[in-house]
């Protein structure tokens, strides 16, 4: 099994049933409690996603407020049909770091090479990882937003190709080709990266 | 998990060891947000509005074009609804040619058909070089991200009107 396989059967467990999230969203509309278990369902898979993709806290907290924000603005227009809110949501989080690494990611992978960007609190790779994850978010974050996203879609939020499709808006077929380019750069940019450190 | 000599999931192997710290901030986060719901209904009204007023400005401007002329705005105004929500509102400078070209955010759009119901209004700007309107072609692309891009044609005025426009 792959590592987006295992990450997948442990997350599936966790998604609320459709029927309860379907009406969970409704009452979420009109009823600040009911957006309140939204938000804590919802808010540290977000807070991790981003976190991963960006490296950083601070980064990670504006960004997520700003998906919540833009969350509490199209709710009231948002009809659920039998596709989980994590979609919904990860798709405006998708946005909002392609358009935070667009603009950010050179001054990003110069602050994680001097190696003063990840908060001391946050845990870090294990040592027996032969990638240190420093250097595997600076290798990420040298390809193009796009790329990026739909790799960390696949391997950290484990989802399949129809479900990145379903998050990103295009067809499976674009996705597949896209996470295949994207895999090639990724391969070729840390083998590249090992080069120059041998 | 099994170990592979994928130098991709080795990283994303190594990227998944970091998790989120637990942040007290998280709940100020909360109650910030739970505060924007409280006053997002005030607001919600104050964006009916501003629609309402463009619908307003455009019919307007439609019925002085006919009563006069066409004429070519080198500006427009132009407000973008996708799905009923007013998600941009711009000025836009004309090219010599009578086009222009700009970007707008479909992030927000919830769709999963791909499709998504676009009103542009176009009001003449303040470059206008008369009293009447602009007939414009306006084409959309994109989209599945988290922009798309909108051209903007201005049509060559319709000698029928203009030569009512000179009587």
């Amino acid at each position: 099994m792959s590592m987006a396989q295992t990450q997948l059967v442990a997350r599936e467990t966790e998604v609320p049933a459709a029927d309860s999230e379907r009406s969970l969203i409704e009452r979420a509309k009109h009823d600040r409690e009911a957006f309140g278990i939204l938000y804590r369902q919802h808010h540290a898979m977000l807070c991790n996603h981003v976190f991963r993709r960006t490296g950083d806290v601070h980064v990670t907290e504006d960004l997520v407020s700003e998906v919540f924000l833009t969350v509490l603005r199209t709710l009231r227009r948002y009809r659920y049909r039998g596709v989980p809110l994590r979609y919904y949501l990860l798709r405006i989080a998708t946005n909002a770091v392609n358009r935070w690494a667009r603009r950010n990611r050179q001054h990003a992978i110069a602050r994680l090479r001097s190696n003063d960007l990840i908060d001391p609190r946050t845990e870090r790779a294990s040592a027996s990882s032969e990638i240190d994850s420093d250097e595997a978010l600076v290798a990420l974050l040298t390809l193009s937003p796009k790329h990026q996203a739909v790799l960390s879609l696949h391997y950290l939020e484990g989802l399949r190709v129809d479900e990145i499709a379903t998050v990103v808006g295009c067809r499976d077929g674009t996705v597949k080709s896209r996470l295949a380019r994207a895999r090639d750069a990724l391969r070729e940019e840390l083998r590249a990266r090992s080069t120059t450190h041998d | 998990m099994t170990k592979t000599q994928d130098p991709v999931e080795n990283a994303f192997r190594s990227l998944s060891g970091r998790h989120w710290p637990e942040h007290d901030n998280s709940t100020q986060l909360e109650d910030r947000i739970m505060n924007h719901l409280e006053s997002s209904h005030s607001s919600t009204l104050l964006s009916r509005h501003r629609t309402l007023f463009a619908a307003a400005a455009v019919l307007v401007l439609v019925s002085v074009g006919f009563a006069t002329a066409i004429v070519i705005s080198r500006t427009l105004h132009v407000t973008t609804e996708i799905n009923g929500e007013v998600i941009d509102s711009r000025e836009v400078t004309l090219d010599e040619s009578g086009s222009a070209t700009f970007t707008i955010p479909t992030d927000s759009i919830e769709s999963e058909d791909g499709t998504a119901e676009i009103t542009m209004t176009l009001e003449a700007g303040e470059g206008c070089e008369g009293d009447g309107m602009t007939v414009a072609e306006i084409t959309i692309e994109g989209g599945g991200g988290d922009e798309a891009e909108v051209s903007i044609q201005t049509l060559p005025i319709e000698s029928e009107q203009s030569d009512e426009a000179d009587e």
